[in-house]
């Protein structure tokens, strides 16, 4: 690269590109309208339930008075603060749970000799990401339903069937647990492309010094990969707030919401469930929302460019 | 199998006399790592692959009471599903949806990505960061719902393609990859006269079709199997329902057992058979997807 470049005035630089110009202003105008102009609805958070049903949009908007009430209930509501508990552990649980097995898999699928048998678990183990929620959930309420194998596999063991679907002691546990059926494999694919980029001559040497697998494993893979692991770790960190609304949604019923209610779908119940909906309150919720993960994010990328270089962008 | 490739190291050790006895302990930890790592692995994959074998046993049965194997074997339940015209009037429209959402969405971001994968394009720093900030923060589900009902997009199927054409992730992607090829092609073309456009599509397009083809795939997978923005924008226009909300909706339902039909009792069955035909379109991009993931996806950045 050229000093030259570096030295070009803006103007210059409009001319020089005035033809791809134009290529970038159809993702800028879909971003504009899509993405931006809703920014600016982040105001009915400070109004009083407009009534966007009966009014058209701007009208209601005028309507309803200006008022700070949403967030005070925002931050008393025992109700809410039930759902923020509930996305919280929800949040931690996958991270804790989840996320040392795609790095334990990852270890386990480069360390095998048969391109065959690794490229055939590979296949497997990568497919269910590509199902969406509701196909996994349908399969799931087979799988732990009243007649299904895990409740069958309950009474030969001399237990009572569980309806685990309806319960809300188990519906956290379902949901980490569905959740990593569908994402370790295909979450260990960073870390299964880190191991192969480790200099095999660490291993020859180590092999050599009459390390044991298990050590080699320990002293020269893992130590290799911190860096990505540790980007992943903070990226995922960065998005504590998403407990994840299409998984949750779709598993969650009547019965189950104590626990299982996360503030993406009190947000979306709040705004288009049944029954009269309270879109000041909405907007808040999922302002409040917004804002944090905002903070967690832009801070988890910070940190790990910090420390590793690396980042989301 | 394992214990003969161990041989290798035995080749290596001729110099190391003195340390035989110890390499045969090694190929002995060895095997016995390898044993164990298989066979941990044959269960993991056991364990992701089992669901479907009793989602296939649940839709060719009659009863919900189905581990890995068909009671009472029927095919009743795909019949069922095969004359729902519902079902396939939701899949139709996600495959609309699919196909235009995708060809729009790559299109789009690809451009943008030609334009600002030139070092010295005006601004180049400030319209990623807009970007970025696209990626991070999002009005919510009311004002988005707002801007779409102001469109007038709302319980069209504009609605599921429109606001999903801006997918940052993918921009970042591609940028990457082409920032990483070769400025000579692009410079003969356009000593050649080739305007802009000619040298996108001819050039530039062919030349990254790895990375394309995995983003073009990936956003398809995405947009078929996601369900949230017809669960906003659509409301009760079932006719636009792709198909992911249209199962969701029957899975959700509770059957009119005392109706006694056919498709009241055994609905648990039914749902199974939609699911299975559901996914035969994933399955059948999948190798596809297998394929272009190695090439594409890592050479620029790996998702994850």
């Amino acid at each position: 690269m050229s000093i030259k470049a570096k030295k070009m005035t803006l103007g210059a630089k409009i001319v020089k590109y005035k033809h791809l110009i134009p290529f970038v202003i159809p993702a800028m105008l879909f971003a504009l309208i899509f993405s931006y102009l809703p920014m600016a609805g982040i105001l009915i958070a400070f109004k009083d339930n407009p009534n966007f049903l009966r009014y058209d949009v701007l009208e209601a908007f005028q309507r309803s008075d200006w008022t700070l009430e949403n967030f005070k209930i925002l931050f008393s509501d025992p109700e809410i603060l039930t759902y923020i508990k509930n996305t919280l552990i929800i949040s931690v649980m996958k991270i804790v749970i989840l996320f040392p097995l795609p790095i334990a898999l990852a270890v386990m699928i480069t360390e095998l000799r048969s391109k065959k048998f690794s490229k055939l678990v590979q296949g497997i183990v990568f497919l269910p990401h590509f199902f969406s929620w509701v196909v996994i959930v349908g399969i799931f309420n087979s799988i732990f339903g009243m007649y299904g194998p895990i409740n069958n596999l309950t009474e030969v063991l001399g237990g009572d069937p569980i309806y685990f679907m309806g319960e809300p002691s188990w519906f956290r546990w379902l949901v980490v647990i569905l959740s990593g059926w569908k994402e370790i494999g295909y979450s260990s694919i960073a870390y299964i492309a880190a191991i192969m980029s480790i200099d095999p001559a660490l291993y020859e040497a180590a092999k050599i010094d009459g390390a044991s697998k298990l050590r080699q494993i320990w002293n020269i893979t893992i130590p290799s990969i911190m860096p990505t692991i540790i980007v992943m770790l903070i990226i995922r960190i960065g998005y504590l707030m998403d407990a994840g609304f299409e998984q949750v949604y779709a598993m969650l019923n009547s019965l189950t919401r104590e626990t299982g209610e996360i503030i993406g779908t009190y947000v979306y119940r709040l705004g288009f469930g049944m029954g009269s909906s309270d879109y000041g309150l909405s907007t808040a919720v999922g302002l409040f929302n917004g804002i944090i993960s905002l903070i967690l994010i832009l801070g988890a990328n910070y940190i790990s460019k910090k420390k590793t270089g690396n980042g989301v962008w | 199998m394992v214990i003969m490739k161990n041989n290798n190291l035995n080749k290596s050790s001729v110099a190391n006399s003195g340390t035989v006895l110890k390499r045969s302990n090694k190929i002995r930890e060895n095997s016995v790592f390898n044993f164990i790592n298989i066979t941990a692995l044959v269960i993991i994959s056991a364990i992701c692959f089992l669901p479907f074998l009793n989602v296939l046993s649940m839709a060719l049965s009659q009863t919900e009471d189905v581990n890995f194997t068909p009671k009472h074997f029927t095919w009743e339940n795909f019949r069922t599903v095969f004359e729902n015209e519902g079902f396939w009037r939701s899949m139709g429209v996600s495959f609309l949806v699919v196909v235009c959402g995708t060809a729009l969405s790559v299109t789009v971001m690809f451009a943008a990505a030609y334009a600002l994968s030139k070092r010295d394009f005006p601004c180049r720093k400030g319209i990623m960061v807009f970007f970025i900030i696209v990626m991070i923060f999002s009005g919510g589900m009311v004002p988005n719902y707002l801007v779409v009902s102001m469109l007038g997009l709302t319980r069209t199927p504009w609605a599921l393609i429109l606001p999903s054409v801006v997918q940052v992730y993918n921009l970042i992607l591609i940028k990457s990859y082409l920032e990483g090829l070769p400025g000579e092609l692009e410079e003969s073309a356009s000593i050649d006269g080739a305007n802009n456009l000619q040298i996108m599509f001819k050039v530039l397009l062919p030349m990254s079709m790895p990375c394309v083809a995995s983003v073009s795939l990936f956003t398809a997978v995405t947009l078929w199997n996601n369900y949230t923005s017809a669960l906003l924008y659509l409301g009760t226009e079932e006719k636009w329902y792709p198909l992911s909300l249209y199962m969701l909706n029957y899975i959700q339902s509770e059957p009119d057992i005392l109706s006694g039909t056919y498709e009241s009792i055994h609905k648990a069955n039914i749902e199974s058979a939609m699911i299975v035909v559901s996914i035969i379109p994933i399955l059948l991009v999948y190798p596809l997807v297998l394929k272009y993931f190695t090439k594409g996806v890592t050479v620029g950045a790996v998702k994850g």
